[in-house]
């Protein structure tokens, strides 16, 4: 069975703003557009991730109250490939969503400057970059090893607390680090290169032979 | 351009529908009115003299009456009944069983036996204090609850065979033989996954996979080689099929014992040998129909197996007789109490293991299933050095759980027989 949640679509396109050369503290233009500024990238990013973050929630709820799972009893290892199922549908949400808000932020960061709201500043740029690039290379690279390491780690978990409690602690820290991480990454490259190129990202569904999916493909 | 994707990719295999074998094997090719097990399917299907085996299985076809087994199962009895008693045979005790002990979740939804939590605690002492020698148990799918079992082996003598934890835990099998009837050395275990399953049951589903339990020993004392095969197969009304192709690889493996060996085959079939009304039950106000294809399963495996079932040997099979007495169906009325009128329990009680007389059966299947004999213990003795002595219902009171109320031990009434092996 395939699940059906790529049924719809969304898709979105933002050309770049214009690519001026702006001096810090110079507005380029008295009433810039908002066309371009990234909110409305950032707003989505935003949404799918917190409804992401939501049904994970609601995921946890469904563990602990409809199916009664108790963190003493022992982790059933039949139903690893089922948590990898279940926990993918509200993945499929966070993973256009964390891209969303990290090129969101990246546009956000130019517009501010070329809109003269925001004077460039080279150490907030490096220290954005900084943060933000090892916060985002923590919170995926603990996500991704976790997950590579998930299947050995859960087979000797002997008790739902330590394979769930595995799983979740995990998630949540990298989500927490890599959110922030792509938002400081985003607004730090933007604000280092206002006048960058444009960049485009859209989502939409998938269809191959054997199954559906969701795609997010971009220009960054 | 550099493009950058992510990709959220779900893919489920098929699986196959008909046994890859299926024609190959000598039994496929029989003519089912030449087969004394299968003579009365063919008489249903209302199907002329060269329709074979595979033919039915293959083309699937509704009979147009209750395929009704009732000569075959006097002919066995008679036949059985005509054997020399054995002189200083050694007498066994064998129960199936099938514990009910469900409790799993899968996206979305809670599969979960009723008081589960409070049975589950009983279950292994309950059973293994009750004497029996040879004990097949179905619906132990949590690998904690197979500890229970070993612990309680332990202590009450047991050796115990639940397969390996990975496969286990989609199988839910267990079989435990008393310590001293194995002739020591002598013991093997398998384990074996069908081949038709009804997949979406694994995955996305609770991860449930249908198989059977092996294990075969000399019997001590003795020279007999003891083969036992505990089985689950597919639940539900709807995939008699399924559980045909099961019914025939499971026969085909107790076939495959040598000839001087006794085959001992049980477990949960799912399939009764007979069935009234083709159209019994209601789900969602929709009516059930279709279960004159689940009186196939039964005597398909007999035919595969060369198997007899120990309750038609011992005499004691009503599935035919019992029926009767079963008012016709109305969804309010079997919805209210079992059958519509409870006190029919004490009347149509001793046969069915899977009945809204049980509690718990009512609890989750009230008037959505026509009551049926669905475990059962077989038996494959070509030398007859086997004798069935009697064969009962096991578990069907209701036991005392203090503040959770009186309920019976299972779902499922066990199956248990007294045996004689020479």
């Amino acid at each position: 069975m395939i699940a059906g949640f790529a049924a719809a679509s969304v898709v979105l396109t933002l050309a770049g703003g214009p690519a001026g050369q702006p001096t810090a503290g110079a507005p380029l233009d008295d009433r810039p557009r908002r066309r371009g500024s990234g909110v409305a990238m950032l707003w989505t990013g935003g949404v799918l991730t917190g409804l992401g973050a939501v049904g994970r929630i609601a995921i946890e709820g469904f563990w602990v109250d409809r199916a009664d799972l108790d963190a003493d009893e022992p982790f059933g290892r039949w139903s690893i490939p089922h948590i990898a199922f279940f926990t993918s549908f509200q993945n499929v949400l966070v993973a256009p969503g964390l891209p969303l808000l990290g090129v969101g932020a990246l546009r956000f960061g130019r517009y501010r400057v070329r809109a003269g709201r925001l004077v460039r500043s080279d150490r907030r740029v490096r220290r954005n970059t900084v943060v933000g690039a090892t916060l985002l290379g923590t919170g995926l690279g603990l996500w991704a090893v976790t997950r590579a390491v998930a299947i050995p780690v859960l087979r000797a978990c002997e008790t739902n607390g330590c394979a769930y409690g595995y799983l979740e602690s995990t998630y949540w820290i990298s989500l927490a680090t890599a959110v922030p991480g792509a938002v400081l990454l985003g607004l730090g490259r933007g604000e280092a290169r206002p006048g960058g190129r444009a960049t485009t990202a859209t989502i939409g569904p998938l269809a191959v032979p054997r199954g559906h999916g969701l795609a997010v493909t971009g220009r960054f | 351009m550099r493009r950058s994707s992510l990709l959220a990719l779900l893919v489920a295999g098929c699986a196959p529908n008909v046994p890859a074998s299926l024609g190959e094997e000598p039994e496929d090719r029989v003519a089912l009115r030449d087969a004394p097990q299968l003579e009365h399917l063919a008489t249903a299907l209302d199907v002329d003299a060269g329709h074979t085996v595979e033919d039915m299985l293959r083309a699937w076809a509704s009979p147009h009456a209750a395929p009704d087994p009732s000569a075959w199962f006097d002919a066995r009895e008679s036949a059985h009944a005509g054997l020399e008693p054995l002189a200083g045979g050694t007498p066994l005790r064998v129960l199936t069983y099938n514990v009910g002990l469900l409790d799993r979740w899968y996206p979305f939804f809670v599969v979960k036996s009723p008081h589960v939590d409070e049975r589950r605690e009983h279950a292994a002492d309950e059973i293994l204090a009750g004497g029996w020698d040879l004990i097949l148990l179905q619906e132990v799918w949590e690998w904690a609850d197979v500890e229970r079992f070993e612990d309680a082996a332990a202590e009450h003598g047991y050796r115990i065979h639940a397969g390996t934890r990975d496969v286990h835990e989609h199988h839910g099998l267990v079989t435990l033989v008393r310590e001293g009837l194995v002739e020591d050395g002598t013991s093997d275990h398998d384990e074996v996954t069908f081949e038709i399953q009804r997949a979406v049951e694994d995955f996305p589903g609770p991860a449930i996979e249908r198989a059977y339990l092996t294990w075969s020993f000399v019997l001590a004392g003795t020279d007999v080689e003891l083969h036992l095969l505990n089985v689950h197969a597919t639940a539900f009304p709807e995939f008699p099929r399924i559980r045909a192709f099961q019914a025939r690889e499971l026969g085909l493996a107790a076939r495959d014992a040598p000839d001087d060996a006794i085959v001992l085959v049980g477990g949960d079939l799912n399939a009764g040998p007979y069935y009234r009304d083709d159209a019994f039950g209601e789900i969602d106000g929709e009516t059930v129909s279709g279960w004159w294809r689940n009186a196939i399963a039964h005597p398909l495996l007999q035919y595969y197996g060369d198997l007899d079932d120990m309750v038609v040997l011992a005499g004691q099979a009503q599935d035919v007789t019992l029926p009767g007495a079963l008012p016709p169906f109305d969804g309010d009325d079997y919805r209210k109490e079992a059958f519509g009128d409870s006190s029919l329990c004490e009347l149509l009680g001793g046969t069915f293991t899977a009945t809204d007389c049980n509690s718990l059966y009512f609890e989750q299947y009230a008037g959505t299933e026509f009551p049926h004999r669905i475990d059962h213990l077989m038996v494959r003795d070509p030398m007859q050095r086997l004798r069935v002595l009697e064969t009962a219902l096991a578990f069907e009171e209701r036991l005392d759980f203090g503040g959770y109320g009186w309920f019976e031990l299972s779902d499922h009434y066990g199956v248990s027989a007294t045996i004689e092996i020479e």
